[in-house]
C-alpha cells in the first residue's frame, strides 16, 4: 500500500518538474521577446514577419535580395515568329523593354543548369533561326547578380556582356567579359515568352550573323538613324553656398556631416573630412576619394550576415546607394551604371561609369570605383562631373552598327556608341569598337 | 530515497525561479500599460495647453515597425487596364519622361512613371441619378478595367465622383486612389495615383519605427492652428524618390477639422 502511494507521489513530482521546466522556458522566451527592439530585425528574420503576422504590421510583401538594378543593358532584344525588334540607348525604351522581359530572363536564370564553354559555330547555328531574347551591357555583370535583378537566382559565377535566351533548343548563352562563350540548358516557358513579346515595343533590327567579323549578336538596325545632343562639362560649385550643387548631401552620402573636422589642402582646392574611422576629400573640380581602416562605418552587410551572390549584392547595392546620393547632391540627370566587378587578395572592386541620356561617357579615368573588405567600404573615388548640352543646341548622328561592323578588323569585336571629349572640351557621340 | 529529496529541492527551487520571473513579466506588462496610459494623458494634457481638443473617441494608436517597401512600375498591368479601358486597338505612344499614353476612338489615358494616371473614356450613360446608382457603375467600370478594389472601398461623392481606394501589404496607401467624374456627356474622367503589382522590401533593410505620440506632437508643433484632431491611422504614402522609383514609405494621417495631414513616420514631419 505504502509502495503504492510512493510511486503516485514520485509520478506527481516528476510531472510537476517537467511542468516546472516547461513553464521556465517559456519565460524565458517571452522575456527575450520582450527585450527585443523590433525596429532592428531585419525584414528577412523569421521573427519579424511572425510579429508582422500576429501584431497587425504589413504583410504580403517580398523579399528581395537586391531591390533596384545597379546596370541596364544598352541593348534589348527579342525575336518571334522571324520578326525582331530591339531598344537600344534610351532610358525610357530600355525601361519599358526591361520590365517587359523580367520574367523570362528572371525564369531562364533561375531554371539554368551548369554552363559549359561554347563555341562561336553553336551560336551562330542558334542565332539562325527561331524565337530568342537578348540582353546587351556595356560592361561585365555578375550572371547570379543579374538573374537576382530579374527577379530569379543563378549559382554560376561567370560575369556576362550578353546574354541570349533561345526559346526552341531552351538554351541561355552568356558572352562572358573575356570574349568566351559559355551556354546552359534552361526552361523557357511558353506563356512567359509570349507575354513578353507582347508588351515588347522596339524598330526592326537583325543579327549580324557572320556576315561581319563583329560578334554575330551584334544588332543591326534597319535605317538607324543615332543621334545625340553635344554635352559639356560645367562647374559643380561644391563649396558655393549660394550654388546648385549640395555639399551636406554630399557628405551625407559617405557619412559625414557638415560640421565633421576638416582642414584644406592644395591652396584650397581640396577639403579633407576627417572623423575616427576615414577620411573624405573632396576637391572643387568634383573628384571625391573616400578611405577608411578596417573599423569603416560604410558598410555593405555585417560580419556573418551575407555570403557569396548576396554579399556581392549588397556591396553593389552599398555603392548604388552612396552613387545615387552623390549625384544627387549635383542635380544631375546622369546615372550611374555597374561596368566590373574584380576580386583581388579577398577585396572587391566595383566600377560604375556614367551615362547622360543612356549613353557612356568615357573619361581618361572611372567615374567611381569602390573597394569592399567583406561588408565594409575601404575606399572609393568618384569624379562627379555635371553635363548639360549645349547652347545653341547641336546633334550627332552617329556611325549606323551596319557601316561600323563592315569597318571591323576582327581584333575588337563589340560595338559601343558613347561620349567621348574632344579637343575643344565638348562631348561628342561617338561610334566605338571594343573588345 | 536521496532521489526523492533532490527532486523535493529542485521543485522548490524551479518553483521559486519561476515565481520570480512571472512576477517580473506581470510588473513589467502593468509598468507598460501604465507608461501607455500616462503617455496618452501627458499628449492630451501637451495638446489641450496648445488649445487642441482631441474627439471624444479618439484613441492614441499603438506603436508599430513598418518596413519601407518599393513597387515596380508595371507597364504589362498598365496596358492591360488601358486596353480595357479603350479597347484593344487603342494606339500606344511614350515619350522621355516614360508617360506612356494609350489613345483609341473611346478616349484616351496617360500613366505616368510615378503612378499617376489621367483618363478621358467615353461612356454609354451620362451622370449617375443617385449615389446607389453612382456606385454600381464606378465599381462596374473598376471590375470591367481590371482595377479590383479587392479589400479598398469605393466612396461616392455628390452622385457624380466616384473614389477607389485601395491597400497594399495589407496597410492603407493615404495617397493611391483613382477618382471617377460621370460627365453629362457621357464621358468619364478618371485621375488619381496607382500602383500595380506585389510591394517588396530588401531582405536587409530593418523597419521603420512609427510611434504616435511623437507625430502627434510633431504635427501639433507644426500646425498650432488646427482645432480638433479626431483621429489617426498608419499607413504608407506612395512618392517616388529622386531616382524615380516607387516607394511607399511609412506614414500617419491625422484626420482634424480642417483637412487630413499627413506625418512622415521616419522624419517626423508633415506632408
Amino acid at each position: 500500500m505504502s509502495a503504492g502511494r510512493g510511486a503516485v507521489t514520485n509520478t506527481a513530482k516528476n510531472v510537476a518538474l517537467v511542468a516546472l521546466v516547461v513553464l521556465l522556458a517559456i519565460q524565458c522566451v517571452a522575456i527575450w521577446l520582450n527585450g527585443l527592439n523590433i525596429a532592428q530585425l531585419s525584414a528577412d528574420s523569421m521573427l519579424r514577419r511572425v510579429h508582422d503576422q500576429l501584431f497587425g504590421g504589413a504583410v504580403g510583401y517580398e523579399l528581395r535580395a537586391s531591390g533596384v538594378a545597379a546596370a541596364e543593358p544598352a541593348q534589348i532584344a527579342l525575336r518571334a515568329e522571324g520578326e525582331m525588334r530591339a531598344v537600344q540607348y534610351n532610358p525610357s525604351e530600355v525601361d519599358a523593354g526591361i520590365q517587359a522581359a523580367t520574367d523570362l530572363f528572371g525564369s531562364a536564370f533561375s531554371a539554368a543548369g551548369t554552363f559549359h564553354e561554347s563555341d562561336e559555330d553553336a551560336l551562330n547555328a542558334a542565332l539562325a533561326e527561331g524565337d530568342c531574347a537578348v540582353l546587351r551591357y556595356h560592361g561585365a555583370i555578375p550572371v547570379g547578380i543579374l538573374a537576382g535583378w530579374m527577379g530569379g537566382s543563378c549559382s554560376s559565377d561567370l560575369s556576362a556582356q550578353s546574354v541570349l535566351l533561345f526559346r526552341d533548343t531552351n538554351q541561355i548563352f552568356v558572352r562572358t567579359d573575356t570574349g568566351a562563350l559559355q551556354v546552359a540548358s534552361t526552361r523557357v516557358e511558353d506563356g512567359v515568352f509570349s507575354r513578353a513579346v507582347r508588351q515588347f515595343h522596339g524598330v526592326a533590327c537583325t543579327f549580324s550573323g557572320t556576315e561581319y567579323t563583329v560578334y554575330p549578336e551584334t544588332l543591326l538596325f534597319e535605317r538607324e538613324a543615332l543621334s545625340f545632343d553635344l554635352i559639356q562639362s560645367v562647374p559643380l560649385h561644391l563649396f558655393d553656398p549660394q550654388g546648385d550643387s549640395s555639399l551636406q548631401t554630399l557628405l551625407s552620402a559617405f557619412g559625414y556631416t557638415p560640421y565633421a573636422r576638416s582642414y584644406p589642402e592644395q591652396n584650397g582646392a581640396v577639403t579633407v573630412y576627417v572623423n575616427d574611422a576615414s577620411t573624405l576629400r573632396v576637391a572643387e573640380d568634383g573628384t571625391v576619394e573616400y578611405s577608411a581602416s578596417v573599423g569603416g562605418t560604410l558598410t555593405a552587410y555585417d560580419k556573418g550576415e551575407a555570403d557569396g551572390v548576396e554579399a556581392r549584392g549588397a556591396q553593389i547595392d552599398c555603392a548604388r546607394v552612396v552613387l545615387d546620393a552623390a549625384l544627387r547632391a549635383i542635380g544631375v540627370e546622369t546615372q550611374a551604371t555597374l561596368y566590373s566587378v574584380g576580386e583581388q587578395d579577398g577585396m572587391t572592386r566595383l566600377v560604375f561609369y556614367q551615362s547622360y541620356g543612356g549613353v557612356p561617357v568615357l573619361d581618361e579615368t572611372d567615374f567611381a570605383s569602390f573597394v569592399f573588405d567583406g561588408g565594409t567600404l575601404l575606399s572609393a573615388r568618384v569624379a562627379l562631373r555635371r553635363f548639360e548640352t549645349v547652347t545653341p543646341a547641336q546633334r550627332r548622328t552617329v556611325l549606323p552598327a551596319r557601316q561600323a561592323a563592315a569597318g571591323a578588323d576582327g581584333t575588337r569585336r563589340a560595338l559601343l556608341v558613347a561620349y567621348r571629349q574632344g579637343d575643344d572640351g565638348l562631348y561628342r557621340p561617338e561610334r566605338f569598337f571594343m573588345k | 530515497m536521496q532521489w526523492d529529496k533532490v527532486k523535493n529541492i529542485l521543485i522548490v527551487i524551479l518553483l521559486a525561479v519561476n515565481l520570480f520571473m512571472l512576477g517580473n513579466l506581470a510588473l513589467k506588462s502593468y509598468n507598460d500599460h501604465h507608461r501607455a496610459v500616462e503617455l496618452r494623458r501627458d499628449v492630451q494634457t501637451l495638446l489641450e495647453a496648445r488649445g487642441i481638443a482631441l474627439d471624444d473617441g479618439f484613441v492614441l494608436p499603438d506603436d508599430l515597425v513598418l518596413p519601407q517597401l518599393s513597387v515596380d512600375r508595371s507597364r504589362t498591368e498598365e496596358e492591360q487596364v488601358a486596353f480595357a479601358m479603350l479597347g484593344t486597338d487603342a494606339a500606344r505612344s511614350e515619350d522621355d519622361e516614360g508617360n506612356v499614353r494609350y489613345e483609341s476612338t473611346r478616349g484616351m489615358v496617360t500613366w505616368s512613371g510615378d503612378g499617376t494616371v489621367q483618363g478621358s473614356i467615353r461612356q454609354d450613360e451620362g451622370v449617375p441619378a443617385d449615389d446607389r446608382e453612382a456606385l454600381r457603375r464606378a465599381r462596374q467600370l473598376f471590375e470591367r478595367w481590371g482595377l479590383k478594389p479587392g479589400d479598398g472601398t469605393i466612396e461616392v461623392v455628390e452622385h457624380s465622383i466616384a473614389t477607389l481606394s485601395g491597400p497594399v501589404a495589407g496597410m492603407a496607401v493615404h495617397n493611391r486612389h483613382l477618382t471617377l467624374f460621370f460627365g453629362e456627356d457621357g464621358t468619364v474622367q478618371l485621375t488619381g495615383y496607382w500602383s500595380f503589382g506585389v510591394p517588396y522590401t530588401l531582405a536587409s533593410e530593418t523597419g521603420v519605427s512609427c510611434s504616435a505620440a511623437d507625430a502627434l506632437l510633431a504635427f501639433v508643433a507644426e500646425h498650432p492652428e488646427v482645432k480638433n484632431v479626431y483621429g489617426m491611422d498608419l499607413g504608407y504614402r506612395l512618392l517616388t524618390d529622386s531616382s524615380r522609383r516607387l516607394q511607399l514609405v511609412p506614414t500617419w494621417k491625422i484626420k482634424t477639422d480642417s483637412i487630413d495631414f499627413l506625418v512622415d513616420c521616419a522624419k517626423k514631419t508633415t506632408i
